[in-house]
Protein backbone atom coordinates (compact mmCIF):
# COMPACT_ATOMS: atom_id res chain seq x y z
CA UNK A 1 0.00 0.00 0.00
CA UNK A 2 1.31 2.94 -1.05
CA UNK A 3 1.20 6.23 1.39
CA UNK A 4 -0.70 9.02 0.94
CA UNK A 5 1.99 11.65 1.04
CA UNK A 6 4.45 9.65 -1.56
CA UNK A 7 1.49 10.18 -4.01
CA UNK A 8 0.57 13.09 -3.48
CA UNK A 9 1.68 15.39 -5.94
CA UNK A 10 0.64 12.86 -8.34
CA UNK A 11 -2.79 12.87 -7.91
CA UNK A 12 -3.19 15.85 -10.31
CA UNK A 13 -1.68 13.88 -12.96
CA UNK A 14 -3.46 11.05 -12.35
CA UNK A 15 -7.13 13.25 -12.83
CA UNK A 16 -6.24 14.60 -15.65
CA UNK A 17 -4.90 11.32 -17.40
CA UNK A 18 -8.12 10.17 -16.21
CA UNK A 19 -10.35 13.24 -17.71
CA UNK A 20 -8.32 12.88 -21.01
CA UNK A 21 -10.53 10.39 -23.45
CA UNK A 22 -13.66 12.50 -21.96
CA UNK A 23 -16.08 13.82 -19.10
CA UNK A 24 -16.11 12.37 -15.64
CA UNK A 25 -17.39 12.52 -12.15
CA UNK A 26 -15.68 12.33 -9.04
CA UNK A 27 -16.88 9.00 -7.49
CA UNK A 28 -16.06 7.69 -11.11
CA UNK A 29 -13.04 9.19 -10.75
CA UNK A 30 -12.31 7.82 -7.66
CA UNK A 31 -13.36 4.43 -8.53
CA UNK A 32 -11.08 4.43 -11.70
CA UNK A 33 -7.96 5.20 -9.58
CA UNK A 34 -8.63 2.71 -7.21
CA UNK A 35 -8.71 0.42 -10.01
CA UNK A 36 -5.92 1.00 -12.09
CA UNK A 37 -3.83 0.98 -9.00
CA UNK A 38 -4.90 -2.26 -8.02
CA UNK A 39 -4.39 -2.82 -4.15
CA UNK A 40 -1.79 -0.78 -4.26
CA UNK A 41 -3.35 2.63 -3.21
CA UNK A 42 -7.27 3.44 -2.61
CA UNK A 43 -7.75 7.24 -2.65
CA UNK A 44 -9.64 9.01 -0.27
CA UNK A 45 -12.57 10.85 -1.31
CA UNK A 46 -11.14 14.30 0.17
CA UNK A 47 -8.30 13.65 -1.19
CA UNK A 48 -9.84 13.01 -5.05
CA UNK A 49 -12.33 16.06 -4.51
CA UNK A 50 -9.27 18.88 -3.36
CA UNK A 51 -7.92 17.36 -6.48
CA UNK A 52 -10.41 18.40 -8.84
CA UNK A 53 -11.36 21.44 -6.99
CA UNK A 54 -8.07 22.95 -7.01
CA UNK A 55 -7.54 21.98 -11.19
CA UNK A 56 -10.98 23.83 -11.41
CA UNK A 57 -9.89 26.32 -9.82
CA UNK A 58 -6.33 26.95 -12.10
CA UNK A 59 -8.68 26.64 -15.23
CA UNK A 60 -7.39 22.90 -15.65
CA UNK A 61 -10.51 21.59 -15.78
CA UNK A 62 -13.91 22.75 -16.02
CA UNK A 63 -17.50 21.64 -14.57
CA UNK A 64 -20.75 21.45 -15.57
CA UNK A 65 -24.03 19.91 -14.16
CA UNK A 66 -25.23 17.42 -16.28
CA UNK A 67 -27.91 13.36 -15.63
CA UNK A 68 -25.86 10.67 -15.03
CA UNK A 69 -27.10 7.59 -17.16
CA UNK A 70 -28.52 6.45 -13.71
CA UNK A 71 -30.51 9.57 -13.62
CA UNK A 72 -28.78 10.82 -10.61
CA UNK A 73 -27.52 14.95 -11.07
CA UNK A 74 -23.67 14.82 -10.88
CA UNK A 75 -21.15 17.79 -11.26
CA UNK A 76 -18.98 16.45 -14.32
CA UNK A 77 -15.64 17.29 -15.11
CA UNK A 78 -13.98 18.29 -18.39
CA UNK A 79 -10.23 18.95 -19.42
CA UNK A 80 -9.10 22.08 -20.78
CA UNK A 81 -6.85 22.87 -23.32
CA UNK A 82 -4.59 24.69 -20.52
CA UNK A 83 -5.47 20.59 -18.50
CA UNK A 84 -3.62 18.77 -21.84
CA UNK A 85 -0.58 20.98 -21.85
CA UNK A 86 -0.34 20.64 -18.11
CA UNK A 87 -0.76 17.39 -17.85
CA UNK A 88 2.00 16.81 -20.67
CA UNK A 89 4.20 18.78 -18.11
CA UNK A 90 3.78 16.93 -15.60
CA UNK A 91 4.41 13.28 -17.53
CA UNK A 92 7.45 15.11 -18.60
CA UNK A 93 8.46 16.21 -15.14
CA UNK A 94 7.74 12.22 -13.70
CA UNK A 95 9.94 10.90 -16.08
CA UNK A 96 12.54 12.84 -15.14
CA UNK A 97 11.70 12.48 -11.18
CA UNK A 98 11.50 9.01 -11.98
CA UNK A 99 14.92 8.73 -13.34
CA UNK A 100 16.56 10.42 -11.12
CA UNK A 101 15.27 8.43 -8.10
CA UNK A 102 16.35 5.50 -10.03
CA UNK A 103 19.36 6.54 -10.18
CA UNK A 104 19.80 6.36 -6.37
CA UNK A 105 17.98 3.42 -6.12
CA UNK A 106 20.01 1.20 -8.30
CA UNK A 107 23.31 2.79 -7.06
CA UNK A 108 22.48 1.69 -4.01
CA UNK A 109 21.30 -1.91 -4.86
CA UNK A 110 24.15 -2.05 -6.84
CA UNK A 111 26.42 -1.25 -3.50
CA UNK A 112 24.47 -4.02 -1.84
CA UNK A 113 25.02 -6.90 -4.51
CA UNK A 114 28.73 -6.37 -6.15
CA UNK B 1 -27.17 5.30 4.69
CA UNK B 2 -28.47 7.42 7.04
CA UNK B 3 -25.28 7.00 9.63
CA UNK B 4 -23.33 8.25 6.43
CA UNK B 5 -25.48 11.33 5.96
CA UNK B 6 -24.89 11.88 10.11
CA UNK B 7 -21.49 11.35 9.44
CA UNK B 8 -21.12 14.08 6.96
CA UNK B 9 -23.47 16.51 8.55
CA UNK B 10 -21.35 16.19 12.09
CA UNK B 11 -18.15 16.71 10.24
CA UNK B 12 -19.44 19.67 8.52
CA UNK B 13 -21.42 21.14 11.37
CA UNK B 14 -18.85 23.24 12.90
CA UNK B 15 -18.23 25.25 9.79
CA UNK B 16 -20.02 27.92 8.59
CA UNK B 17 -22.35 26.98 5.64
CA UNK B 18 -21.04 28.89 3.11
CA UNK B 19 -22.00 28.16 -0.32
CA UNK B 20 -18.96 26.90 -0.89
CA UNK B 21 -19.11 24.24 1.85
CA UNK B 22 -22.55 23.62 1.03
CA UNK B 23 -21.20 22.55 -2.74
CA UNK B 24 -18.75 20.27 -1.35
CA UNK B 25 -20.93 18.72 1.31
CA UNK B 26 -23.11 17.80 -1.48
CA UNK B 27 -20.94 16.46 -4.36
CA UNK B 28 -19.06 14.26 -1.30
CA UNK B 29 -22.54 13.18 -0.16
CA UNK B 30 -23.26 12.29 -3.58
CA UNK B 31 -19.65 10.36 -3.96
CA UNK B 32 -20.41 8.54 -0.54
CA UNK B 33 -23.75 7.81 -1.33
CA UNK B 34 -22.79 5.99 -4.83
CA UNK B 35 -19.84 4.25 -3.06
CA UNK B 36 -22.23 2.59 -0.61
CA UNK B 37 -24.66 1.67 -3.56
CA UNK B 38 -21.85 0.07 -5.18
CA UNK B 39 -20.79 -2.03 -2.08
CA UNK B 40 -24.36 -2.89 -1.58
CA UNK B 41 -24.83 -4.38 -5.12
CA UNK B 42 -21.34 -6.23 -4.58
CA UNK B 43 -23.14 -7.91 -1.71
CA UNK B 44 -21.48 -6.05 1.60
CA UNK B 45 -23.69 -5.97 4.46
CA UNK B 46 -25.18 -2.70 5.57
CA UNK B 47 -22.66 -2.22 8.27
CA UNK B 48 -19.60 -3.39 6.34
CA UNK B 49 -20.78 -1.20 3.42
CA UNK B 50 -20.92 1.83 6.15
CA UNK B 51 -17.65 1.43 7.40
CA UNK B 52 -15.84 1.54 3.98
CA UNK B 53 -17.36 4.81 2.99
CA UNK B 54 -16.25 6.18 6.05
CA UNK B 55 -13.33 4.60 6.13
CA UNK B 56 -12.84 6.39 2.15
CA UNK B 57 -13.72 9.63 3.18
CA UNK B 58 -10.59 11.33 4.03
CA UNK B 59 -9.67 14.16 5.71
CA UNK B 60 -11.66 17.28 5.47
CA UNK B 61 -8.99 19.54 6.73
CA UNK B 62 -7.11 18.17 3.22
CA UNK B 63 -10.26 19.99 1.19
CA UNK B 64 -10.13 23.39 3.20
CA UNK B 65 -7.52 24.95 1.08
CA UNK B 66 -9.60 24.67 -1.74
CA UNK B 67 -12.48 25.92 -0.03
CA UNK B 68 -11.00 29.02 1.64
CA UNK B 69 -11.81 27.69 4.35
CA UNK B 70 -8.25 26.85 6.35
CA UNK B 71 -8.80 28.84 9.55
CA UNK B 72 -12.66 27.59 9.70
CA UNK B 73 -11.64 24.28 9.55
CA UNK B 74 -8.36 23.91 11.38
CA UNK B 75 -9.16 25.98 14.70
CA UNK B 76 -12.85 24.61 15.57
CA UNK B 77 -12.43 21.15 16.30
CA UNK B 78 -8.84 21.56 18.33
CA UNK B 79 -10.50 24.19 20.32
CA UNK B 80 -13.77 23.14 21.04
CA UNK B 81 -12.84 19.25 22.04
CA UNK B 82 -9.57 18.81 23.69
CA UNK B 83 -10.44 15.85 24.54
CA UNK B 84 -10.16 14.52 21.05
CA UNK B 85 -6.44 15.35 21.13
CA UNK B 86 -4.78 12.40 20.38
CA UNK B 87 -3.07 10.44 23.67
CA UNK B 88 0.39 8.73 22.22
CA UNK B 89 0.27 6.55 25.52
CA UNK B 90 -2.22 4.20 23.79
CA UNK B 91 -2.90 3.64 19.73
CA UNK B 92 -5.79 5.09 18.49
CA UNK B 93 -9.07 3.26 18.25
CA UNK B 94 -9.82 2.13 15.26
CA UNK B 95 -12.91 2.32 12.95
CA UNK B 96 -12.85 -1.82 12.43
CA UNK B 97 -12.68 -2.08 16.40
CA UNK B 98 -15.11 0.61 16.65
CA UNK B 99 -17.78 -1.65 14.57
CA UNK B 100 -17.08 -4.46 15.83
CA UNK B 101 -17.56 -3.18 19.48
CA UNK B 102 -20.71 -1.53 18.55
CA UNK B 103 -21.97 -4.55 16.88
CA UNK B 104 -21.10 -6.39 19.36
CA UNK B 105 -22.83 -4.58 22.19
CA UNK B 106 -25.86 -4.27 19.78
CA UNK B 107 -26.24 -8.34 20.16
CA UNK B 108 -25.86 -8.63 23.75
CA UNK B 109 -28.23 -5.49 24.31
CA UNK B 110 -31.02 -8.27 25.20
CA UNK B 111 -29.27 -11.04 27.26
CA UNK B 112 -27.41 -7.76 29.35
CA UNK B 113 -30.83 -6.50 30.31
CA UNK B 114 -32.46 -10.08 30.69
CA UNK B 115 -29.26 -10.68 33.19
CA UNK B 116 -30.38 -7.35 35.38
CA UNK B 117 -34.26 -7.96 35.11
CA UNK B 118 -33.34 -11.45 36.45
CA UNK B 119 -31.47 -9.66 39.04
CA UNK B 120 -34.30 -7.15 40.04
CA UNK B 121 -37.16 -9.66 40.28
CA UNK B 122 -35.17 -12.65 41.97
CA UNK B 123 -36.45 -11.87 45.53
CA UNK B 124 -39.80 -12.06 44.82
CA UNK B 125 -40.71 -15.41 45.64
CA UNK B 126 -38.20 -15.11 48.77
CA UNK B 127 -40.39 -12.12 49.72
CA UNK B 128 -44.13 -13.53 49.01
CA UNK B 129 -44.09 -16.98 49.64
CA UNK B 130 -43.41 -17.08 53.48
CA UNK B 131 -46.19 -14.45 54.23
CA UNK B 132 -48.23 -16.80 51.83
CA UNK B 133 -47.61 -19.68 53.86
CA UNK B 134 -48.07 -17.76 57.16
CA UNK B 135 -51.49 -16.75 56.02
CA UNK B 136 -52.85 -20.42 55.18
CA UNK B 137 -52.93 -19.45 51.32
CA UNK B 138 -50.28 -22.16 50.41
CA UNK B 139 -50.19 -25.49 51.34
CA UNK B 140 -46.71 -25.37 53.14
CA UNK B 141 -45.02 -24.29 55.98
CA UNK B 142 -43.61 -20.52 56.38
CA UNK B 143 -40.09 -22.39 56.62
CA UNK B 144 -40.63 -24.10 53.42
CA UNK B 145 -41.56 -21.06 51.77
CA UNK B 146 -38.77 -19.36 52.45
CA UNK B 147 -36.48 -22.36 51.50
CA UNK B 148 -37.87 -22.43 47.81
CA UNK B 149 -38.00 -18.65 48.11
CA UNK B 150 -34.27 -18.33 48.52
CA UNK B 151 -33.52 -21.57 45.91
CA UNK B 152 -35.72 -19.20 43.13
CA UNK B 153 -33.53 -15.99 44.29
CA UNK B 154 -30.28 -17.58 43.72
CA UNK B 155 -30.95 -19.72 40.52
CA UNK B 156 -32.73 -16.68 38.60
CA UNK B 157 -29.46 -14.66 40.54
CA UNK B 158 -27.17 -17.77 39.05
CA UNK B 159 -28.70 -17.78 35.58
CA UNK B 160 -28.28 -13.49 35.50
CA UNK B 161 -24.68 -13.91 35.87
CA UNK B 162 -23.78 -16.66 33.51
CA UNK B 163 -25.73 -14.65 30.69
CA UNK B 164 -23.49 -12.13 31.62
CA UNK B 165 -20.73 -14.13 31.32
CA UNK B 166 -21.72 -15.80 28.60
CA UNK B 167 -22.70 -11.79 27.06
CA UNK B 168 -19.13 -10.70 28.06
CA UNK B 169 -17.23 -12.92 25.54
CA UNK B 170 -18.77 -11.04 22.79
CA UNK B 171 -17.18 -7.96 23.85
CA UNK B 172 -13.95 -9.87 25.30
CA UNK B 173 -12.06 -8.78 21.64
CA UNK B 174 -12.93 -5.09 22.69
CA UNK B 175 -11.45 -4.76 25.61
CA UNK B 176 -9.12 -2.01 25.24
CA UNK B 177 -12.02 -0.53 24.57
CA UNK B 178 -13.79 -1.01 27.89
CA UNK B 179 -10.80 -0.38 29.67
CA UNK B 180 -10.08 2.83 28.01
CA UNK B 181 -6.97 1.71 26.82
CA UNK B 182 -6.95 3.69 23.74
CA UNK B 183 -7.00 6.92 22.08
CA UNK B 184 -9.77 8.97 20.61
CA UNK B 185 -9.88 9.01 16.96
CA UNK B 186 -11.95 12.06 15.67
CA UNK B 187 -13.36 10.13 12.76
CA UNK B 188 -14.19 7.10 14.69
CA UNK B 189 -15.78 9.62 17.88
CA UNK B 190 -18.12 11.08 14.48
CA UNK B 191 -18.92 7.68 13.62
CA UNK B 192 -20.30 7.03 16.89
CA UNK B 193 -22.13 9.98 17.43
CA UNK B 194 -23.70 9.65 13.95
CA UNK B 195 -24.19 5.72 14.98
CA UNK B 196 -26.10 7.36 18.61
CA UNK B 197 -27.83 10.30 16.97
CA UNK B 198 -29.64 7.54 14.52
CA UNK B 199 -30.80 5.85 17.46
CA UNK B 200 -31.77 9.00 20.20
CA UNK B 201 -35.18 9.09 19.18
CA UNK B 202 -36.10 5.47 20.21
CA UNK B 203 -33.98 5.28 23.66
CA UNK B 204 -35.61 8.58 24.34
CA UNK B 205 -39.16 7.15 24.03
CA UNK B 206 -37.56 3.98 26.26
CA UNK B 207 -36.19 6.04 28.92
CA UNK B 208 -39.43 8.47 29.15
CA UNK B 209 -41.55 4.90 29.00
CA UNK B 210 -38.62 3.58 31.75
CA UNK B 211 -39.17 6.40 34.09
CA UNK B 212 -42.85 6.61 33.67
CA UNK B 213 -43.10 3.11 34.79
CA UNK B 214 -40.26 3.94 37.32
CA UNK B 215 -42.20 6.35 38.78
CA UNK B 216 -45.31 4.63 39.29
CA UNK B 217 -43.88 1.18 40.21
CA UNK B 218 -45.49 1.95 44.43
CA UNK B 219 -48.76 2.71 42.73
CA UNK B 220 -50.48 -0.86 43.50
CA UNK B 221 -48.63 -1.23 46.54
CA UNK B 222 -49.82 2.31 48.00
CA UNK B 223 -53.56 1.24 46.49
CA UNK B 224 -53.00 -1.98 48.37
CA UNK B 225 -52.12 -0.25 51.31
CA UNK B 226 -54.92 2.36 51.17
CA UNK B 227 -57.89 0.34 50.16
CA UNK B 228 -56.96 -2.90 52.81
CA UNK B 229 -55.89 -0.82 55.47
CA UNK B 230 -57.15 -2.98 58.75
CA UNK B 231 -58.35 -6.06 56.82
CA UNK B 232 -56.12 -8.87 57.85
CA UNK B 233 -55.26 -9.56 54.31
CA UNK B 234 -53.22 -6.18 54.41
CA UNK B 235 -50.03 -7.75 55.10
CA UNK B 236 -50.02 -10.29 52.36
CA UNK B 237 -51.07 -7.82 49.43
CA UNK B 238 -48.71 -5.68 51.13
CA UNK B 239 -46.01 -8.37 49.53
CA UNK B 240 -48.31 -8.52 46.69
CA UNK B 241 -47.27 -4.85 45.89
CA UNK B 242 -43.54 -4.89 46.98
CA UNK B 243 -43.44 -7.85 44.46
CA UNK B 244 -44.98 -5.61 41.72
CA UNK B 245 -42.86 -2.67 42.20
CA UNK B 246 -39.55 -5.27 41.71
CA UNK B 247 -41.54 -6.27 38.37
CA UNK B 248 -42.56 -2.81 37.18
CA UNK B 249 -38.68 -1.72 37.93
CA UNK B 250 -37.71 -4.96 35.55
CA UNK B 251 -39.78 -4.35 33.01
CA UNK B 252 -38.34 -0.66 32.78
CA UNK B 253 -35.04 -1.66 32.71
CA UNK B 254 -35.46 -4.48 30.35
CA UNK B 255 -37.85 -1.36 27.99
CA UNK B 256 -34.66 1.05 28.28
CA UNK B 257 -31.18 -0.53 28.37
CA UNK B 258 -31.65 -2.62 25.11
CA UNK B 259 -31.84 1.11 23.33
CA UNK B 260 -29.23 2.33 24.99
CA UNK B 261 -26.32 0.33 23.47
CA UNK B 262 -25.71 2.87 20.65
CA UNK B 263 -25.18 5.94 23.08
CA UNK B 264 -22.96 4.09 25.35
CA UNK B 265 -21.03 3.52 22.14
CA UNK B 266 -20.47 6.53 21.52
CA UNK B 267 -20.08 7.32 25.03
CA UNK B 268 -16.87 5.23 25.55
CA UNK B 269 -15.61 5.72 21.98
CA UNK B 270 -15.69 9.47 22.50
CA UNK B 271 -13.71 8.97 25.88
CA UNK B 272 -10.50 7.30 24.79
CA UNK B 273 -7.82 7.65 27.40
CA UNK B 274 -9.07 10.98 28.37
CA UNK B 275 -11.63 9.67 29.79
CA UNK B 276 -13.78 11.18 32.61
CA UNK B 277 -16.43 8.22 33.77
CA UNK B 278 -18.75 10.19 31.85
CA UNK B 279 -20.81 7.28 30.36
CA UNK B 280 -21.91 5.78 34.15
CA UNK B 281 -23.93 8.71 34.01
CA UNK B 282 -25.40 7.95 30.90
CA UNK B 283 -27.92 5.03 32.52
CA UNK B 284 -27.91 7.03 35.53
CA UNK B 285 -31.58 6.53 36.08
CA UNK B 286 -31.82 3.02 35.32
CA UNK B 287 -28.73 2.15 37.50
CA UNK B 288 -30.16 4.43 40.02
CA UNK B 289 -33.51 2.44 39.90
CA UNK B 290 -31.95 -1.19 39.84
CA UNK B 291 -30.62 0.10 43.11
CA UNK B 292 -33.16 2.60 44.83
CA UNK B 293 -36.76 0.60 44.30
CA UNK B 294 -35.23 -2.66 45.96
CA UNK B 295 -33.83 -0.56 48.57
CA UNK B 296 -36.91 0.87 49.47
CA UNK B 297 -38.59 -2.58 49.05
CA UNK B 298 -36.35 -3.90 51.83
CA UNK B 299 -36.55 -0.60 53.93
CA UNK B 300 -40.21 -0.76 53.78
CA UNK B 301 -40.35 -4.36 54.63
CA UNK B 302 -37.88 -4.07 57.49
CA UNK B 303 -39.61 -1.56 59.26
CA UNK B 304 -43.09 -3.21 58.71
CA UNK B 305 -41.95 -6.35 59.71
CA UNK B 306 -39.77 -5.55 62.87
CA UNK B 307 -41.98 -2.49 63.86
CA UNK B 308 -45.63 -3.97 62.43
CA UNK B 309 -46.26 -0.88 61.08
CA UNK B 310 -48.15 -2.14 58.21
CA UNK B 311 -50.37 0.75 59.10
CA UNK B 312 -48.07 4.05 58.37
CA UNK B 313 -45.10 2.23 56.58
CA UNK B 314 -46.37 2.97 52.93
CA UNK B 315 -45.67 6.51 53.58
CA UNK B 316 -42.17 4.86 52.33
CA UNK B 317 -43.63 4.94 48.48
CA UNK B 318 -44.79 8.38 47.92
CA UNK B 319 -42.20 9.58 49.49
CA UNK B 320 -39.61 7.37 47.63
CA UNK B 321 -40.89 8.12 44.14
CA UNK B 322 -41.03 11.66 45.14
CA UNK B 323 -37.20 11.59 45.82
CA UNK B 324 -36.98 8.97 43.09
CA UNK B 325 -37.80 11.38 40.54
CA UNK B 326 -36.26 14.46 42.00
CA UNK B 327 -33.17 12.06 41.59
CA UNK B 328 -33.55 11.13 38.32
CA UNK B 329 -34.27 14.24 37.13
CA UNK B 330 -31.12 15.33 38.79
CA UNK B 331 -28.61 12.85 36.88
CA UNK B 332 -30.44 13.88 33.79
CA UNK B 333 -29.75 17.29 34.28
CA UNK B 334 -25.79 16.64 35.14
CA UNK B 335 -25.54 14.92 32.26
CA UNK B 336 -26.98 17.62 29.92
CA UNK B 337 -24.28 20.25 31.85
CA UNK B 338 -21.30 17.69 31.73
CA UNK B 339 -22.43 17.33 27.76
CA UNK B 340 -22.61 20.87 26.95
CA UNK B 341 -19.28 21.88 28.64
CA UNK B 342 -17.57 18.85 26.36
Amino acid sequence: MISADAIRGYVDLMVLSLLRPGPSYAYELAQRITAISGDEYAIKQTTLYSAVKRLEASGLVSSFAAMSPSGKPRTYYRITDAGLAHFDLKVEEWRSTKSVVDRFVDAASEGVTP
Amino acid sequence: MNVIIAYLETMFSTYPQTTRLLEAKAELQGMMEDAYTNLIAEGHSENEAVGQVIRDFGNLEEVAPVLGIASDISAPPAAASPSLAPDRSHPPVTLEEAQGYAAAQQRIRFRVSTAVMLFVVSPALLIVLPVAAESGMLPITDTAGAFIGLLALFVLVAVGVMTLVAASRETAPYKRITEKRFAADPSVTRWAEALAGEHERRRISALQLAIGLWILAPMPLIAFALLLDGSPQAGFWSVIGVVLVLVIVAAGLGVLLPQTWAHTVAGELGAGTAATSSHDEHNIAGVIAAFYWPLLAATYLAWSFIGNAWGISWIVWPIGAVLFGAIAAGGGALESYRKAQR
